[in-house]
């Protein structure tokens, strides 16, 4: 718990103005709570006395006041509190958004974008944002309500304020008994239900087999089981909900029960007033709804804890992206790339991802990447963008180190497509464009879509280069997304084009149509491209085989042919692949679902 | 594909049909009235004894002190913890026996929606997200499990709680209980005015909380493609302004919130002080006691918490319409393949499978999937389907459930067109195995059942023994149980499972649409001889992958296009040098 409230210390202190707002609030909250009885003792003892009109108007009117008071300073604290929860949300999940997507490759590797999705959602909004302000000055106010009921009973009264503390402790002891009972049903609850959601989830995806098999009426049998399960759980929760929920509302029954008896005969006796004795009746109440707070506080406070763990985590890892001696960034060309004896560490246990990659490409070349799955190609690619940072051996760009240059720079002239394309929700035209908007005008995208062969393609969509597209929008084929991808990469003309098996889902003829025109658009780029298509392959400058994550052959596809390896192996079965139509693209599915 | 986002969320554009949705909820409750006339009786008894405290609180005050009679007094204490008591005993028992009647009547109708769905065709599946299934049978009623434990029964046990409070106040003083009175129509009309504002206040800020999720996904996605265009700065801001929104819609509606609690939270001191003022008034001139004035106290707030809930239970009927809705269009919709009107029954394949000239296209406006396609499959032999994927081959096996129904040409089992068939007697003299499953939360033996009780254990114990899998399910006990959905298993594990199950279900024909994955070496052998013996003794239909599997089969069919290219033994395939054997030197060169 300690560590929670550490963790959050920072945040509040940003806006300690508002923070302290909240803590004042919450006292004078607190202390006008406890004036309202006060108030009625004195209407009460009056009216036993000579009531003087004026008396009781001006308690009256203190009553109303007090509880305008009391509107005023709880709207300040609840909205501000309110205000609070949301803003913590929000700063906490832009730092560590703004982290996450700084982080290198190998994070990415670690955390699964589901993962990663439901930490800095779930975990931050459902768990840490309420708990981040309401939970812990509520907590704090709780006590101040607490402390001031205390004082002011015993001020009054001390013999009938004990009475009405007298049950409190076994009221809070039962409280927290019951309430951890109560956490251990809601548990066994919540695997009943996603127990349900499982059954439902397999019954529907394995709907073929049930039907095929015409077992649908076991399945509402086993269901019928599984719902009992559920609703017995329900039951219990509830039966035990409606007993913790006596100790934060009706517990103060037993107090005025004291009060009634021993109270009552101390009125009789002269010890008390009447006045005070009604009193100390709303006293009574007030003194058990802070309970729930408190017990609230560590509930809520135990959840937030396990989550702040998850979202520092986060926090705490480190991108191994490394910056160089200086910055050399040239404002020249990049004419060469070259591999010497480079390496990657498996971020995952010991062993390496590739090692020992050694290879030059000058401009205007087409270096060809080919191996079987899981021989290091897309890493050798994530590589040369920089999306990891080599461990072993140098990498030069234009004869200089590669760490030296500014990494948005290099970027900026590098053109990549991933192996999965990545589709955005929005637009044609903003996927394409990526928000780069200075320097790019209507011809270069333009040129991009000519290039990539997208142009033709544009009048299949509803509006052109301004339809949706994405999860939410129109979709789109696993060509067109490889084509969207390119011309992205295209837009700006880079000196590097690293295209990972970018065009796998095009048919044959586009491939061909594509590299065609890249060519006479860009003759002097240089290009890396991870491919299976056979002609692809034998028309490149230079070819890397790769094995395991070592280059087991490189050449020319004449020379690596000669030497009847591996090479010619791989070769000879996209070649095979291709004579078959095994390889003619997703464009045309069959069946639905 | 429009998929959807935040699915428990009523499309706005869709107009609730509140006649079905009513005769739904109306109809969930008719056959129960009585345990919920049981749970009413306790509440109405919790609330009846409940309003006696403030009396009791009167006679203390105004009886027992003034006498200065100590008998009285306690004998008041105890009348006080008695009826205490007996409130929280009966608003238990109300609240449990709620929870039960409120249980009993969602358990029936998730089985109900449930037994609908599993009656529907196969394109009701295809053209619903799956998350959207579940949904419907779990989270949508959940919703109206509230409407009927809470909404319903607190609301007229509130109204009759008003009704009786008034009475009470006005039998002991008329005059100040009028004053009281218009107060509390204002404030329900504020209640519906506060819903009416913040409900699609409340509905935007959900959805904005659905996009966040939304946003991440796609942005970590595509992560390597915004790093390597540089495109940090931009994406961080469009989070930002997502986060920006979602900050200004929680706020914006958090204020109508506050404001409205607190209204009615000031209210109450007002009204409290205005007892105490016009009844202290009263009272100096004897018209009133302060026995009095204290109950009216007490009696105020009995009569404001009604007003907290209400907001609450009209929120809670507007979801429960949309959930009624949509489950109702769910039970609306019927089967388009149903059994044919004189069906045929069979128990077992006794000749064979013929498929004649069968043409086949899943709409009028796609290209055809099947094109011509006949084989013929004799009892107690086995074919092996090759062919790319989306060539036809699983349509192939659809057809022979009558998953779907063809255009052209003839499906004949023992010279019986299909579809004379009764679609239970075919689905159940066939059997479908599918590798990639998922497992149901249960044991082993459960899994291998398929969850049907009435096969006995002893089936069970020899189809392993058939399958020579006793071994591996000594490993795996039958009584070990699946948790979420086999991650326990590895997918060897559960495709052995689904083949063993394969052999629990004992039917005669079987359609096997084998996996690809690859796993080690221990497992593959465990599959392979798992699969030969099924071909052994049944007769078979499988989806081959492996180069074992397809040497082990009797005949090879070779699809591609949605035409059957060609049809025979493997090793006649292989000598005539066509398109089988150049796929076989792809898909199985490396491994000889």
């Amino acid at each position: 718990m300690i560590q929670t409230l550490r963790w959050l210390l920072p945040y509040w202190r940003v806006h300690a103005v508002r923070m302290t707002v909240i803590v004042v609030f919450g006292m004078m909250s607190a202390v006008l709570h406890t004036v309202n009885p006060v108030l009625i003792k004195n209407i009460v003892n009056g009216l036993g006395a000579n009531l003087n009109p004026e008396y009781l108007r001006h308690n009256v009117t203190m009553i109303l006041a007090v509880g305008l008071g009391l509107f005023v300073v709880n709207l300040v604290a609840q909205r501000n509190r309110a205000w609070m929860n949301a803003r913590l949300e929000w700063e906490i999940r832009r730092k560590a958004f703004d982290h996450v997507i700084g982080m290198d490759r190998n994070f990415f590797h670690r955390f699964t974008t589901g993962d990663l999705v439901a930490r800095l959602s779930d975990d931050i909004s459902e768990k840490i944002s309420w708990f981040s302000c309401s939970g812990v000055f509520r907590f704090i106010q709780a006590g101040f309500t607490l402390t001031a009921a205390v004082s002011m009973m015993l001020y009054l009264n001390p013999t009938l304020a004990l009475f009405v503390l007298l049950p409190l402790p076994l009221v809070l002891m039962t409280s927290i008994r019951t309430g951890r009972l109560l956490s251990g049903k809601y548990k066994e609850l919540q695997e009943s239900i996603t127990n349900l959601f499982d059954f439902l989830e397999t019954c529907f995806t394995g709907i073929r087999v049930i039907k095929a098999n015409a077992k649908e009426s076991s399945q509402i049998g086993f269901f019928r089981s599984r719902t009992a399960a559920q609703r017995d759980g329900e039951i219990a929760t509830a039966r035990l909900q409606v007993i913790l929920s006596y100790f934060w509302h009706e517990a103060g029954f037993v107090s005025i029960a004291l009060l009634y008896a021993a109270g009552g005969v101390l009125v009789m006796n002269g010890g008390a007033t009447l006045g005070e004795l009604i009193a100390f009746q709303f006293y009574a109440n007030m003194v058990v709804h802070p309970l729930m707070d408190i017990s609230q506080f560590v509930v809520a406070g135990n959840r937030a804890g396990v989550s702040i763990k998850r979202v520092d985590e986060l926090l705490k890892s480190r991108s191994s992206l490394k910056s160089g001696v200086g910055d050399m960034t040239t404002p020249d060309r990049i004419t060469s790339m070259e591999f010497r004896g480079a390496g990657l560490k498996n971020p995952k246990g010991d062993g390496m991802l590739v090692r020992g990659i050694t290879f030059r490409a000058e401009r205007g070349q087409r270096v060809a990447v080919v191996g079987k799955i899981g021989s290091g190609k897309s890493t050798l690619l994530a590589l040369a963008l920089r999306l990891s940072e080599h461990d072993e051996g140098e990498m030069l760009v234009n004869g200089a180190d590669i760490r030296q240059w500014n990494l948005r720079v290099f970027r900026e002239r590098v053109g990549y497509t991933a192996q999965e394309a990545a589709i955005f929700t929005g637009t044609l035209r903003d996927n394409i464009l990526m928000d780069r908007k200075f320097g790019v005008t209507e011809e270069m995208l333009e040129k991009a879509l000519e290039t990539s062969q997208l142009k033709n393609e544009l009048k299949k969509f509803p509006k052109g280069l301004d339809t949706v597209v994405g999860t939410r929008g129109f979709a789109l084929s696993g060509g067109q997304k490889q084509r969207v991808a390119i011309a992205r990469a295209l837009l700006i003309a880079p000196d590097v084009l690293l295209l990972d098996d970018a065009t796998s889902a095009m048919d044959a003829q586009t491939e061909y149509q594509f590299w065609k025109a890249f060519r006479k658009e860009h003759p002097d780029a240089l290009c890396l491209a991870v491919t299976h298509r056979a002609r692809t392959i034998e028309t490149s400058d230079h070819i890397l085989t790769l094995d395991g994550g070592r280059i087991a052959e490189q050449g020319s596809h004449a020379e690596l042919m000669k030497l009847g390896g591996l090479y010619r192996e791989i070769y000879e079965r996209e070649k095979l692949r291709g004579e078959l139509g095994a390889d003619k693209g997703d464009e045309h599915d069959g069946q639905p679902g | 594909m429009h998929s959807s986002f935040g699915d428990d969320e009523h499309d706005p554009k869709e107009r609730i049909n509140y006649k079905a949705a009513f005769r739904l909820l109306a109809g969930l409750i008719a056959p129960r009235k009585g345990p919920f006339a049981v749970a009413f009786a306790y509440m109405t008894a919790a609330t009846l004894v409940s309003l006696m405290i403030p009396m009791i609180a009167k006679y203390v005050i105004d009886t027992a002190i003034p006498g200065k009679d100590p008998r009285a007094l306690l004998l008041a204490t105890g009348v006080y913890l008695l009826t205490t008591l007996t409130f929280l005993y009966f608003n238990y028992l109300q609240v449990v026996q709620l929870a039960r009647a409120g249980q009993d009547l969602i358990v029936d109708l998730k089985e109900k929606i449930l037994s609908h769905m599993l009656s529907l065709d196969l394109e009701f599946y295809s053209s619903q997200p799956v998350g959207r299934l579940t949904a419907r049978v779990q989270s949508d009623t959940s919703t109206l499990y509230a409407l009927f434990t809470n909404t319903v029964i607190t609301i007229v046990n509130d109204a009759m709680m008003f009704v009786i409070v008034f009475a009470v106040m006005s039998f002991y003083n008329l005059k100040l209980t009028l004053m009281l009175l218009p107060v509390f129509p204002v404030l329900f009309l504020f209640g519906w005015i506060f819903v009416r504002v913040t409900s699609p206040m409340f509905v935007r800020v959900r959805k904005i909380a659905a996009e966040v999720p939304g946003f991440l996904t796609e942005q970590l996605n595509g992560i390597g493609v915004l790093q390597a265009f540089s495109r940090e700065e931009d994406t961080s801001s469009k989070m930002e302004e997502l986060n920006q929104r979602k900050f200004k819609a929680e706020i914006g509606v958090e204020v109508y919130t506050v404001l409205f609690f607190l209204s009615i939270v000031f209210l109450h001191p007002a009204a409290t002080a205005a007892v105490f003022g016009f009844g202290g008034a009263m009272a100096m001139k004897g018209e009133m006691t302060v026995g009095i004035i204290v109950m009216f106290v007490l009696y105020l707030g009995y009569l404001f918490e009604p007003i907290f809930r209400f907001s609450e239970h009209l929120s809670v009927i507007q979801r429960s319409f949309s959930a009624g809705h949509r489950i109702s269009k769910i039970l609306a919709l019927r089967p388009a393949l149903t059994e044919p009107a004189e069906p045929r029954f069979m128990t077992c394949v006794r000749d064979a499978i013929d498929f004649k000239k069968v043409w086949m296209r899943y709409n009028e406006e796609g290209g055809w999937v099947l094109k011509d396609v006949s084989f013929s499959l004799p009892r107690g032999k086995s074919l092996a389907i090759l062919g790319e994927t989306g060539g036809g081959k699983t349509t192939v096996t659809s057809l022979l459930f009558r998953f779907y129904d063809f255009q052209k040409g003839h499906i004949e089992i023992d010279g019986t067109d299909i579809r004379k068939l009764s679609l239970g007697s075919l689905r159940s003299a066939i059997g479908l195995v599918q590798q990639d499953i998922y497992l149901f939360p249960g044991t082993v033996m459960q899994n291998l059942k398929l969850m049907d009780d009435s096969i006995p254990d002893e089936r069970v114990h020899d189809a392993i023994r058939l399958m020579g899998l006793d071994a591996f399910f000594k490993k795996h006990p039958l009584d070990k149980k699946v948790l979420e959905k086999g991650a326990n298993l590895s997918i060897g594990e559960k495709q052995v499972i689904s083949l063993a199950r394969a052999m629990v279900l004992d039917q005669e024909v079987l359609v096997l649409d084998e996996a690809t994955s690859n796993m080690d070496p221990h497992t593959e052998r465990l599959i392979t001889t798992a699969i030969k013996n099924l071909l052994k003794h049944k007769t078979v239909i499988i989806i081959a992958h492996r180069l074992s599997t397809v040497r082990n089969a009797d005949r090879v069919m070779m699809i591609s296009g949605g035409e059957v290219k060609e049809l025979g033994t493997h090793d006649e395939l292989l000598a005539s040098g066509g398109l089988y054997s150049k796929y076989y030197k792809l898909q199985f060169g490396e491994g000889e």
